[in-house]
């Protein structure tokens, strides 16, 4: 052979249907003692184109049978050495030879021998002198005979590998198991010396995973051998190469290479490390393993003796085989594919958060999550064949909204498929908890499963509660808050600003927000747009809006930007805070703060400018001019130090520095005292004093309530013309008969009688009080300063401080004595008759009327 | 000619003194009123060179007594000099604003008010 291979044994596979011989093919041995015999019958024989050999003795022939393996053997029944009837007797131990057919060749018809030949074994017989037709068509009938008994028993012991092999594709789920038996099946029907499959990995390499070897050759060191000749026919060139009537599903047929000594030296010289050479292979059969049309690999048998091994027989074998082998590595594939699918799935389930609870139609539990697990509780041993509804209670207003009867059988549970639900969950201490749930129904072989996906929704509860909270804490503000988008349209509205602004959330959520602002500020709001579009955040200011009933209203306004969740400006949240009150108590105390500076510069000035006068020598001390300024200079001092006296003694009083130090003291002897003290006063303006003590103890600080009692009879006196008279009088009365006396007063309908009551409300006490009264006759004060002579360097008419004297902190000072005290100060008024004021003095339990006194006329 | 003040201040402490500075320091002549409508009726009638007015006063204030000033055609070209004891410059400014000729602060000294009232109205030293 020149070639590596012989091509011309690779071919299609054995599928011959007709049973007629080949002589050619056909071995006749031809065994008798007679050369005229051996003579005629190579005659008749060799034209028709048998191969013969000749056995002269049966000893001979014995031998022949066993070297040669002849196909059909023609003997004589009378030979010399060993009887015919004995020969056959030889051959039937032999399990090749037994079936050998043996024609027995007699001279005479006797039919006792015949018998016994055909009992022996033999299976025709010829008599003497032979006749041409009847020898060819006896032979050529038991030839064909033979032939198909030879083939019946290979396709039985063929079909009876390719069974086992077939078993063990079905039986073994593993591939390398299936592969194993087959090449174990295949080295021993075969009879091969090695048998192996291999699998393409990159061309050329491959990877042998199943081998089996006879003794004699054992498995070569290296398993990773190259197994890709490098004129490997491509699965192309198998197809091409295909024979038409190949089975269906093969798609390359088995190969059948022979390996002269010739080309194995041809190969030992040019490839040392060849294959075939190392592996000591004569014959080679070799079967494609075709897989969705990709060869995946090779089944290959190795005859390491015989170069003429195998045949065409073999090869179809080998491919059917190969076939199956592709089914099994499919089948393998597929199981693989699926188990890791399946492992897949069962991750999925097993790391899922939800709850994953499948149900039978009778609703109980057969497949219960780790999430299941971990959110209800139970494991799945636990809840395994128990009823849904032993993790599920129905809130009955979904039941009702959303039940569909007919829908499903869970609509027991108020569930519907696709829907996701919000039900109450069950855990196995007894908590309940919010649950999200939703299903779906499946049907596997005809049952009915449903599967219910669940998520415990607490957290979500939290998060919403919290944002309830939060918005009951914007909701009821005292502040407005409100939100809009950036070109100014009102998205929320609180209660506050309907407080503030006037406008309920359904007239303004939706409109411009333009309407609460004044048309000088808007200039204001979109300098701040623009400050807040380029990412500052919140600004303060003060400002003024509009409410709806077209007033102004002083807000602090603190505008935060809202982002969305790009992090852009989105609109703007506002907080307004209405700051009247601040901005009248910041008023206030500017006022107040000009009049304490002016109170102190004028007399200041005045000193100032006498002290420079005389020192100066521009007017002489001793002159009537000098006097007076230095009159001018002592009485502005006066004023000086009373003023800052005042403001100190005020300042303490109401920031609670100064405590009121009360006793028991008779209230009629204060009377007394401050009559006595400002006689002096009166006499000099030509009024007269009357005074009507009361003697009661009463807990005081006799000192401040004698500078209450001083310094209003020091105003009555003041703006009472000379002539009239001022009058001090204290009575007790029930809190009651005070309350009376206050209303009918507040009753008049002059409207210069607006009684004011300051301080502590006109309450109902449950004590007593006494009433002390200072009236005078005097100008009076008009009605709308009733209530503010009580502030601080609030008189009536400014130019009275330089003219009488006082400096309009009298009476804020003696409010806040009475009320120290537990009482109440107030005045009443008639214009051009008279002003009374009246201030109560709570009595103690332990009070105790003192000495009676009588009235002290002037 | 002797310059003929006008001075309306409701304080007679400060209105002596400051009559008794200006007449004996300055050699003015000054003529007083208690209140702002007084004024109105001694500058009308004796027709001033300058007036010294108060700010803060019952009934007219300074502001207002100004207007009335302003408002008579015999007077109102007489200059008129504020005087406050309210030191803040806001309240100040919005004096100023009126279209006054100046302001002087209370308290101050003599000569210093001597001086001012001559530059504020524009007068030299009369010898």
């Amino acid at each position: 052979m020149d070639s590596l291979f012989d091509k011309s044994v690779s071919s299609a596979p054995d599928q011959v249907q007709h049973y007629t011989i080949e002589p050619a093919d056909s071995l006749i041995l031809i065994v008798s003692h007679l050369p005229d015999d051996r003579k005629v019958l190579q005659e008749l024989l060799q034209p028709a184109g048998y191969q013969l050999t000749f056995a002269y003795s049966s000893r001979q022939a014995l031998e022949q049978v066993k070297t040669a393996r002849p196909d059909l053997v023609l003997l004589d029944l009378m030979m010399p050495d060993i009887d015919g009837l004995e020969v056959i007797g030889h051959l039937t131990p032999d399990p090749i030879l037994l079936d050998m057919p043996v024609i027995f060749l007699t001279a005479n018809g006797d039919p006792e021998k015949l018998f016994e030949a055909f009992a022996a074994g033999a299976v025709d017989f010829l008599t003497k002198p032979f006749n041409s037709a009847a020898l060819l068509a006896r032979v050529k009938t038991h030839l064909e005979l033979q032939q198909l008994r030879d083939r019946a028993c290979r396709l039985a012991r063929e079909e009876q590998v390719f069974s086992q092999i077939t078993q063990a594709i079905h039986r073994y789920l593993d591939l390398d198991d299936t592969l194993q038996t087959t090449v174990e099946l295949l080295l021993q029907f075969l009879d091969a010396d090695r048998v192996m499959v291999s699998r393409c990995l990159s061309p050329p390499t491959a990877e042998v995973l199943a081998l089996t070897t006879t003794a004699a050759y054992p498995p070569v060191a290296s398993p990773a051998l190259p197994l890709m000749y490098p004129e490997e026919p491509t699965l192309a060139v198998l197809h091409s190469e295909a024979e038409p009537h190949c089975q269906a599903g093969v798609t390359g047929s088995a190969v059948l290479h022979r390996y002269g000594h010739k080309s194995c030296q041809a190969l030992e010289n040019n490839q040392p490390d060849s294959v075939a050479a190392r592996w000591q292979i004569k014959a080679e059969l070799r079967a494609p393993i075709v897989r969705d049309d990709t060869l995946w690999g090779w089944l290959i048998a190795h005859d390491c003796e015989d170069v003429t091994a195998w045949g065409k027989a073999e090869q179809a074998l080998l491919s059917r085989i190969a076939a199956q082998l592709a089914i099994a590595v499919r089948q393998t594939d597929l199981y693989q594919q699926l188990q890791f699918s399946q492992a897949r799935l069962t991750g999925i389930l097993a790391n899922a958060d939800e709850a994953i609870i499948a149900v039978n139609e009778a609703q109980q539990i057969t497949l219960f999550n780790q999430g299941a697990e971990h959110i209800f509780g139970y494991s799945v041993a636990d809840i395994q064949g128990h009823p849904l509804s032993q993790l599920l209670s129905t809130q009955p207003t979904l039941t009702a909204a959303t039940a569909q009867p007919g829908v499903s059988s869970l609509d027991t549970l108020g569930l519907s498929s696709g829907d996701r639900q919000e039900l109450v969950g069950q855990r196995r201490d007894g908590t309940r908890f919010p649950a999200e749930v939703s299903f779906s129904q499946l049907e596997i072989d005809g049952e009915k499963v449903f599967i219910i996906f669940l998520k415990d929704v607490t957290e979500r509860g939290q998060t919403e509660a919290s944002m309830a909270h939060l918005a009951n804490i914007v909701q009821f503000s005292n502040d407005a808050i409100f939100s809009a988008t950036l070109d100014g349209r009102i998205l929320s509205w609180n209660r506050g600003a309907v407080r503030l602004f006037g406008y309920s959330a359904d007239e303004i959520v939706g409109h411009s927000s333009e309407r609460l602002i004044p048309a000088e500020r808007m200039a204001e709001m979109a300098a701040l747009l623009d400050r807040l579009r380029q990412g500052e955040s919140s600004q303060n200011f003060e400002t003024v809006r509009r409410r709806k009933d077209g007033t102004f209203v002083d807000v602090a306004l603190t505008v935060s930007p809202l982002m969305d969740l790009a992090e852009t400006v989105a609109g703007l949240s506002i907080i307004a805070r209405d700051i009247t009150k601040q901005r009248q108590i910041e008023r206030l105390k500017q006022q107040f703060i000009s009049t304490v500076s002016h109170e102190l510069r004028t007399p200041l000035t005045s000193i100032n400018g006498a002290l420079e006068l005389l020192s100066t020598g521009l007017i002489h001390p001793a002159s009537d001019r000098g006097q007076e300024t230095l009159q001018i200079a002592a009485s502005s001092a006066d004023r000086l130090t009373r003023l800052v006296d005042d403001i100190l003694d005020l300042e303490r009083l109401e920031s609670g520095k100064v405590r009121i130090e009360s006793h028991l003291h008779d209230l009629a002897e204060l009377m007394l005292r401050a009559v006595e003290l400002m006689q002096m006063a009166a006499e000099q303006s030509a009024i007269a004093l009357f005074v009507k003590p009361l003697p009661i103890n009463l807990m005081m600080d006799d000192n401040r309530i004698l500078q209450v009692l001083t310094n209003l009879l020091s105003n009555a006196i003041k703006f009472s013309p000379a002539g009239s008279k001022v009058t001090l009088v204290a009575t007790r009365c029930t809190a009651q008969a005070r309350a009376d006396r206050y209303r009918q007063v507040a009753s008049r309908p002059e409207s210069t009688a607006a009684a004011v009551v300051t301080g502590s409300e006109c309450t109902e006490g449950q004590h007593d009080v006494v009433l002390v009264t200072v009236s005078d006759q005097g100008r009076g004060i008009p009605a709308n300063k009733l209530q503010s002579i009580f502030e601080r360097f609030q008189q009536v008419d400014a130019s009275d401080s330089r003219q009488k004297g006082g400096i309009g902190l009298g009476l804020a000072i003696c409010r806040s004595i009475v009320q120290q005290h537990g009482g109440d100060i107030w005045a009443d008024s008639r214009l051009h008759e008279g002003s009374q004021f009246y201030f109560t003095l709570p009595v103690s339990s332990d009070a105790v009327p003192a000495n009676d006194q009588t009235p002290l006329a002037d | 000619m002797t310059k003929r003040l006008l001075l309306i201040d409701d304080d007679s402490g400060a209105r002596r003194i400051i009559q008794l500075s200006l007449e004996a320091a300055a050699g003015w002549q000054v003529l007083t009123a208690a209140s702002g409508p007084a004024g109105m009726a001694i500058a009308v009638a004796e027709l001033p060179d300058a007036i010294l007015l108060d700010v803060m006063m019952p009934e007219l204030d300074g502001p207002a007594t100004y207007q009335k000033l302003q408002a008579h055609p015999k007077t109102q070209t007489i200059p008129v000099i504020m005087l406050t004891a309210k030191a803040g410059p806001g309240e100040q400014q919005s004096l100023l604003d009126l279209g006054i000729s100046g302001i002087i602060t209370k308290p101050f000294k003599v000569p210093a008010l001597i001086a001012e009232i001559r530059r504020l109205l524009n007068w030299s030293i009369e010898i």
